[in-house]
Parts: structure tokens; C-alpha cells; sequence
């Protein structure tokens, strides 16, 4: 069970943060906080990813086998990607403005 | 006991019941999985009429064929049965007919959960069915969106055929993906290790936890809207606190990983078939699971991709465009890697290939136009036009369907025993092909001109007629091939020319037995060294007929198969399934008595069939387990494993915890709309917040503390070889205690009518009611098992089930409290 948590932890945690920061939009622009708060959320993602990625690939938290170690890597790297992908639009664009 | 009469005495011991009953009894994979598969295909072939009836209907101006009330019924119905009773049905036959030959298990996980899924799925659709024919059929489109499917824009009994139809379909789906999901990790050949599972194996994996969290989020849309409907709770009329945006949110959270639950079989069946076709291994295995793995978890971020034209902020149409051009680049990681494995090989032009062929075309156009939707301003031009009709038909006909065709010739043999003599399948291929893109590549054609989808009729002039036609006209050789293709199946099926036992000399395990195969699958269970076990040893289905393998001697006509270590395979208990029984099939007409009482209106039927289930499930259950302890069992090979019953971690433990992944999504999924509603619905704040008072929130913390601490201290007086009935006590004490806090929270607000915050208090009030219920009935099973005997400290599996679910009701009673009365503390 911990291999299998192993390749999916990556990617379900893009999936919280994602989530967490498509919420807090819709909160900040419900209350009139300030966007900072956004590229704050973008900044934790970012930290919590690479906390998983150094996590799988260390001695105690990584897998044993070849196989799940070098999947779980990848996919760590996947998750990475995604966050930097996906969440750079806090950074450039105004966060309330209606289509 | 020579390969002969081990195959008499084993057929003895799983044979289902001679004649009709076997039927209605039957609770073998390889029987469910063909009824399954059969079903699906009955019902793809209604909704490809219901297809043809839309195509007469548009082939030409102002047509007279039908009017607009039954045509709103026809292309309804078409996608929702093109979707719920025959995509996931048809992965769900084939997972279910399959997966335990690919894995070198006898069965599935629990058979009489896969037959219970069943008869759900057969009498949902029935439901359905019902509704088509009796001219009442859901007319509000295959995705539902209030207003229009509301009581406001529908007033009528028809959107409640797809709400309670389809969730009790959906019911089946969640019973299937406990099944697979456990039975992959666990009932698995020895020495199958994660990186030796078939790559099939994985894909299923994938989707199987898919539908668990996928599906939670249509089955809480499909209750909100009914319970609107039928009580007037108002989740989604604005000016009560509601939202239809709501809907939209909740059908999509799973609508769009349906799309991927839909295509990544497929993509399982092309990995698993192509290297045989190619003569070779699947290039890139390691990349390819990777691949479906990030493929399965990217496709739940990017639900709002089908609501870019409803105004929501630049940012959010940020978010999910890139998360929509994201899913590009897994799915282009595997198709590279079909390309390269076709590269490396020497592939061979049979059927099943041409088939693949012609998913590559299909799918990769599908896919193209799928990056170029989600580029939102090219969306917002071709949002709700034939464009999108066009795009969809693509990526599911070509995704799945042809997939599916692959499939069905590649283990046709395996099947029937039988080889193909008659050769009409490779015209069915080419009408079908070319039929099918005739029909879809105009279509987006006229939906760039402005067809929008959906519409009954058009006027002359408009500049689509041509187009219209020409499509009808290829739609109905698209008809003819699948005509054609089912006449190939069934001469063939029906020729009795006997095949070689493994004809495309493949290396899976699926071919390691006879053909077709014995409802035992394996006369005894492989040791797996290799991905490609029968490649590495060619005489291995000899050598499992003459018992050579795990649990080849028949003991005490019992039916008996290995579970293993997720990671390494390593074999750790011995699991004996359940008799022929017709317990699934009654239980689920229960069940469907329950919905029916819904649909209609009786709602005297809904607490009464409850009973009938309760009374059923405790059935189901008590006949499991001992009432003494049997010890570890001879498995072959000097290996000594205990019964399954006699470990810590039983089946039942895996299947509660998946189910619980799927519940515990479901209620998510609430508190999200809870808070979609409270942030961004227009008329909140409610007429008034609900007030907590002392009494109820101590007893909530009394209940969550005292419920999980009593099952500790039961497990851990019968591990003692102590009496757990004081600790029983103070466990259903726990519950009683957050029993009273369900109701406190419901009697908090008095009228769920008034508005939407109201209505979410209900409902939570409700969840927290149903799951304490459900706790003290566990317990109270706990008591009347100790009595009995059938807890000891070698036998805590049930035990551990009950503190799982005395745990979880626990948690959320803490949540839905909180959750219900946070608003009105920090006002």
C-alpha cells in the first residue's frame, strides 16, 4: 500500500493544492482580499511538491524497488510541472476581473 | 490425480447451477462478465438506433420525421445510454470477465458484490428503458443542467428516470471498482509484483479508482436535484440561496474524468494488444504506467473546461485552460510509445490490428481538437455547436469504441474456443471506418458554420443541408458495418471450427488455460517470475493442468484462491469464496424496490425495502467466517497460509476502505458545495444562521471519543481472550450519542424549503444520521458474533471492518457539526 501511495501522492497533492487555490480565489474575491494572497498559495504549492519530491527520493521515505523509486520520481517531477504550469497565471493575470 | 479429473472434480466445485437458475445464482466472473458484456451490448446497439432516428431527423431541413418533444428525448436518452449503461458497463464486463486470467487468480475479490453490481445495472437500465419506451424517457439532455431539468423547466416525471436511473446504474459502477481495485492488489498469481502486473492490470487499477472518486460527485448532484425536485429543497434556484452553476460544478467534477474513465481501458486493451500484434514487449512499460497514472489525476482538474462561456473570473479560465493543455502530454507519452513499440516490432495486419489502426487515426484527431477547446477563446466560438458534438464522437467512438472492437477479436477466440472462418469483419471495419468519419469530420465542419448541437430541425438556407445529408447518409454505413461486425461475432461464435489454445502466441496468463475457459480459470495458480509469464515458460498451462502450481489438490469442495502482498506478490492467505447463490440478485431488487418507491412517489416503499436490505446484507454477511480457529492450510509447494478469515487485513478490510474512499469523496464533495454556495451564490447570507447549543455539541465530542475508543477496547479484550461486550456498550453508546447530534442538526432548521443553506443543513444532518445508523447495526452484528463465536483473537478481521466505519462516522459527525454551525459562531 505505501508503494501505491508512493506514485499517486505527487499528483494528488497538485490536485489539493489546485483545488485549495481555485477556493481561495473564489474567497478573496468574496471578501476583497489582496492577490499577494494567491501568490502566496503559489509559493506553499511549490514548497509542499518539492518537500514530496526530496521525500521519494530519500533513503527513508522512498521506495525499495527499482521500478515504484523511479515511477514515483517521475511523477514527483509530473507534479512539480503541473504546479509550475497551471498556477503561473496568479502571477500574470488579475484574479476577480469576470469573462 | 492426473490433469482429467483434477478438471472434473474442480468444474464440480465451481460450476454455476445447471439450466435458467444458473442465471439468476451465478456469482461466477467468467458468467458475469459475459452477462455484463452482453448487456452493454444490447444497449449500445438502442442507443445507435436512437443515434439513427437523430441522424434522419437532420438530414434535412424542417423535417417532419419526429417533433421537438420526442427529439429532446432521443438525443437524451442516446447519450445516457451511450455513456452510463453501455461505456462503463462494457469496461466493467471486461474487467470482470478478464482480469482474474490476466492477474492468475480463480475470481474476483468478492463474486457476490460483482453479481449484486449486475443485477443493479440491470435493473437501473431497465428503469430506463422503461422510461424510452413508455414515451416518458429524460429530455433534458445527457448532462442535466437546471433550470431546465428542474421542476421549473421540468415539471413532469422524465428528468427523475435519469436521477434515480442512473444512480442506482451508478450504484453497480462503485460495487465494481471496490471489486477490481481490491482484486488487483490482492488477488494476484504469486510473485506478481507491482512491476510484473499486466499493464492491463494497471489501467484498470487507474480507472477503478477513478470511478470510486469520480463518481461520488454526480451521485450527491443527482440526489441534491431530486430532493429539490421532490421536496423543494432549493440547492439550485437562485433566488433561494441555490445555484445552477452548482450542477454544472458537481456533474462535471465527474463528467470530465468519465471521459478518461472511458478511454483509459481502452488504452489498457492497445497495450495489452498491440505488442502482440507487433511481435514484440510494450516499449516504454515503466513511462506508460507513469503516463496513466498522471493521466487518471490531471483529468479531475480540469472540470470547468465545459464551463468556460459561464462568465467565471480570467483567472479560473487560466487555471483550467493550462490544466486542460496539460493532459495533452501523458496521453502523448503513450501514444509514442505505441508508435514505438510498433516500431520495434514486426506488427502483423490481422483484425484486431486493423482495429488499433484505426483508433490511431480517430483518436489523435479527437485529441487535437480536445487541445484546441481548451484554448479558451477558440471554446467560446464552437461552445455548444456540432464542433463539440464532432470533437466528443471522436475521442469516444475512436477512444473506445474501436478499442473495444480490438479487444473483442483479440479474446473472441478465448471466448468461444473457436477461430474466425468467415472473414466479414474486415468489411465491417472499413463501412464503419469510413462511415464513421464521414459522419463526424462534417460535423465539424457545420458546427464552424453555426449549427449549434442539439436542435430538432434548421431552416433552409442556412448552409448546413448539404453537410447534414452527406453525414446522415455515411452515419447509416457506420450502421451497417456495426450490423455487420455483430452477424461476423455471431456466425463465427456459432461455427464450430475449435482454435489452437493460444493463437496469437501471446504472453499473458489469460492464455495459460484452456479455451474457452473452466469456470475455475487455473487447475492450479502460477508462480509468476516475469511480466510475460507464459512467454518465459511456454509449457506453463500444461504444467498448472497437471496441478503443478498453488492449490492444485481440491480440498473439502471448497473454492479456494491466493491472496498476495500488494508490492511484492508474495503469497499470505488462502481465501475460500461463497456458493452459487441468488442472495445478490434479491438483494438488489430490494435495492431497486427502493428507488422505484423514489421515482413514484411511494414513499412508504423507501424504509421498507431498507429493512429488506438490512435483512439481506446481514444474510450476506453471517454466512462468512468460523467458529473455531482452522490454522495455516497446505497451498502447495510446502507453503503453509492461513484462511483469509484468520488475518488481520481480510478482503473485507481492503473493499471497506476503498468504499470509504468513495463515500468519504462523496461527502467532500458536499462541504464543496456547501462552500461554492456560501462564497460565490448571490442571495446568502440565509434568513438565519443555525444555532449551536451545549448539549449538542458535547454530545457530539462524547460520541466521536467514546465510538472509536469501544471498538479499540473490544479488539483489544478479544485479543486477551476477554469478554469485548462492555466495550461494545460503550460503543454503541458513542453512537447513540452522534445519533442525537444528527438530529440535533437537522431540528437546528426546521424548514429545509427556505433556503439553500437550510436545505445543505438537512442534508448533512441527514449523512451524519445514515452513517451512525449504520455504525450501531455494524455493532450490534459485533455483539451477536462474539456470542456466537466467531470472534477470537486469530479472528478480528470483522472487527476491524466495524472500527473502520465506527471511525469514519466519528470524523464526519465532527465536520458536518462544525461545517453546520461555523457560519453562524463567526457571524
Amino acid at each position: 500500500m505505501k508503494d501505491l501511495i508512493r506514485l499517486f501522492v505527487p499528483l494528488v497533492l497538485w490536485l489539493a493544492s489546485f483545488s485549495a487555490i481555485y477556493g481561495l480565489q473564489a474567497i478573496m474575491c468574496r471578501q476583497g482580499w489582496d492577490q499577494i494572497l494567491l501568490i502566496g498559495g503559489f509559493g506553499l504549492a511549490i514548497a509542499l511538491q518539492s518537500a514530496v519530491l526530496l521525500g521519494l527520493a530519500s533513503r527513508k521515505y522512498g521506495a525499495s524497488t527499482k521500478f515504484v523509486r523511479q515511477s514515483s520520481l517521475a511523477l514527483g517531477l509530473v507534479g512539480m510541472l503541473a504546479v509550475l504550469w497551471t498556477f503561473a497565471p496568479v502571477v500574470f493575470l488579475s484574479a476577480c476581473v469576470a469573462a | 490425480m492426473n490433469a482429467l479429473r483434477r478438471h472434473r472434480a474442480l468444474t464440480r466445485i465451481w460450476a454455476s447451477d445447471p439450466g435458467w437458475r444458473g442465471w439468476f445464482t451465478t456469482v461466477n466472473h467468467s458468467d458475469l462478465g459475459r452477462m455484463f458484456l452482453l448487456l452493454a451490448v444490447v444497449y449500445f446497439f438502442i442507443g445507435g438506433i436512437l443515434a439513427m432516428l437523430i441522424r434522419a431527423q437532420l438530414a434535412s431541413p424542417r423535417s417532419p420525421f419526429m417533433g421537438a418533444d420526442v427529439y429532446n428525448q432521443i438525443f437524451t436518452m442516446h447519450g445516457t445510454i451511450m455513456m452510463f449503461l453501455f461505456a462503463i458497463p462494457l469496461f466493467e464486463g471486461l474487467a470482470v470477465y478478464f482480469l482474474p486470467k490476466l492477474l492468475g487468480a480463480r475470481d474476483l475479490a468478492f463474486p457476490r458484490l460483482t453479481a449484486f453490481g449486475f443485477w443493479c445495472y440491470a435493473f437501473g437500465g431497465s428503469m430506463l428503458l422503461f422510461a424510452l419506451v413508455a414515451g416518458i424517457a429524460p429530455d433534458s439532455g445527457w448532462f442535466m443542467y437546471p433550470p431546465l431539468s428542474s421542476t421549473l423547466g421540468s415539471p413532469g416525471i422524465n428528468p427523475d428516470f435519469w436521477l434515480i436511473g442512473i444512480t442506482f446504474v451508478e450504484v453497480s459502477a462503485i460495487c465494481a471498482a471496490v471489486e477490481i481495485t481490491v482484486s488487483i492488489l490482492r488477488y494476484r498469481a504469486a510473485g506478481m509484483s507491482l512491476s510484473r502486473m499486466p499493464i492491463f492490470a494497471w489501467y484498470a487499477l487507474i480507472t477503478s479508482l477513478m470511478i470510486l472518486t469520480g463518481f461520488p460527485p454526480l451521485i450527491l448532484g443527482s440526489l441534491l436535484l431530486e430532493l429539490e425536485r421532490a421536496f423543494g429543497m432549493p440547492f439550485f434556484q437562485v433566488e433561494l440561496g441555490g445555484d445552477s452553476l452548482l450542477w454544472q460544478h458537481l456533474f462535471w467534477l465527474f463528467g470530465h474524468p468519465e471521459v478518461y474513465i472511458i478511454f483509459l481501458p481502452a488504452a489498457g486493451v492497445i497495450s495489452t494488444i498491440l505488442p502482440v500484434m507487433a511481435r514484440t514487449t510494450l516499449l516504454g512499460y515503466g513511462w506508460v504506467v507513469v503516463a496513466a497514472i498522471a493521466l487518471g489525476v490531471l483529468s479531475f482538474g480540469i472540470w470547468v473546461h465545459h464551463m468556460f462561456a459561464t462568465g467565471i473570473p480570467h483567472l479560473s479560465l487560466a487555471f483550467f485552460s493550462a490544466a486542460s493543455t496539460l493532459v495533452a502530454v501523458p496521453t502523448g507519452i503513450q501514444v509514442f510509445a505505441w508508435l514505438g513499440t510498433i516500431w520495434k516490432g514486426r506488427p502483423h495486419m490481422h483484425l484486431p490490428m486493423l482495429w488499433i489502426v484505426g483508433f490511431f487515426a480517430t483518436f489523435v484527431i479527437g485529441g487535437l481538437t480536445g487541445v484546441m477547446v481548451a484554448v479558451v477563446p477558440f471554446d467560446w466560438q464552437v461552445h455548444d455547436t456540432a464542433f463539440i458534438t464532432a470533437h466528443l464522437h471522436y475521442v469516444l467512438v475512436g477512444g473506445f469504441v474501436f478499442p473495444m472492437l480490438a479487444a473483442l477479436y483479440y479474446w473472441m477466440p478465448h471466448m468461444t474456443g473457436r477461430r474466425r472462418f468467415f472473414k466479414l469483419g474486415e468489411t465491417a471495419f472499413w463501412l464503419v471506418f469510413v462511415g464513421f468519419h464521414g459522419t463526424f469530420l462534417l460535423m465539424h465542419w457545420v458546427g464552424l458554420l453555426g449549427q449549434r448541437r442539439r436542435i430538432d430541425t434548421y431552416d433552409a438556407g442556412s448552409g448546413w443541408e448539404v453537410i447534414n445529408l452527406i453525414s446522415s447518409v455515411f452515419s447509416f454505413i457506420m450502421a451497417i458495418g456495426f450490423v455487420l461486425v455483430l452477424i461476423d461475432v455471431v456466425v463465427n461464435a456459432a461455427v464450430k471450427s475449435r482454435g489452437p489454445r493460444n493463437p496469437w502466441r501471446a504472453g499473458s496468463l489469460e492464455w495459460a488455460m484452456p479455451i474457452p475457459p473452466p469456470a475455475y480459470n487455473f487447475a492450479s495458480l502460477p508462480l509468476v517470475t516475469s511480466r510475460d509469464a507464459l512467454a518465459a515458460s511456454s509449457d506453463l498451462a500444461v504444467r498448472l493442468a497437471k496441478g503443478e502450481g498453488y492449490l492444485g489438490a481440491p480440498r473439502q469442495n471448497q473454492r479456494e484462491t491466493l491472496t498476495v502482498d500488494i508490492a511484492t506478490g508474495t503469497p499470505n492467505s488462502i481465501v475460500v469464496y461463497p456458493r452459487n447463490t441468488a442472495l445478490p440478485m434479491l438483494m438488489a431488487f430490494v435495492t431497486g424496490g427502493m428507488f422505484l418507491g423514489m421515482l413514484i412517489k411511494a414513499y412508504w416503499l423507501v424504509p421498507l425495502a431498507g429493512v429488506g436490505i438490512i435483512a439481506f446484507a446481514l444474510r450476506w454477511v453471517w454466512t462468512l467466517g468460523h467458529r473455531s480457529d482452522l490454522g495455516p492450510q497446505d497451498a502447495g509447494h510446502g507453503l503453509m497460509l492461513p484462511y483469509a478469515t484468520e488475518v488481520e487485513d481480510p478482503p473485507g478490510w481492503w473493499g471497506s476502505v476503498f468504499l470509504l474512499l468513495a463515500n468519504a469523496t462523496f461527502f467532500g464533495c458536499l462541504l464543496f458545495g456547501y462552500a461554492f454556495l456560501w462564497t460565490v451564490a448571490p442571495n446568502w447570507p440565509p434568513p438565519a444562521w443555525a444555532i449551536a447549543s451545549w448539549p449538542m455539541l458535547g454530545a457530539v465530542v462524547t460520541g466521536a471519543i467514546l465510538g472509536p475508543i469501544g471498538i479499540r477496547r473490544a479488539i483489544g479484550a478479544v485479543r486477551r481472550e476477554g469478554s469485548p461486550a462492555l466495550a461494545l456498550g460503550i460503543t454503541m453508546i458513542g453512537c447513540a450519542c452522534l445519533i442525537l447530534s444528527g438530529l440535533s442538526v437537522l431540528m437546528s432548521m426546521p424548514d429545509p424549503t427556505r433556503h439553500a443553506y437550510d436545505a445543505t443543513v438537512w442534508v448533512l444532518g441527514g449523512y451524519v444520521l445514515f452513517h451512525t445508523g449504520l455504525a450501531i447495526l455494524m455493532t450490534g452484528f459485533l455483539v451477536a458474533r462474539a456470542k456466537t463465536g466467531f470472534m477470537a483473537p486469530g479472528r478480528l478481521g470483522e472487527a476491524r471492518i466495524v472500527q473502520l466505519w465506527i471511525d469514519y462516522a466519528a470524523c464526519i459527525s465532527l465536520v458536518a457539526v462544525s461545517a453546520t454551525f461555523a457560519p453562524g459562531l463567526l457571524s
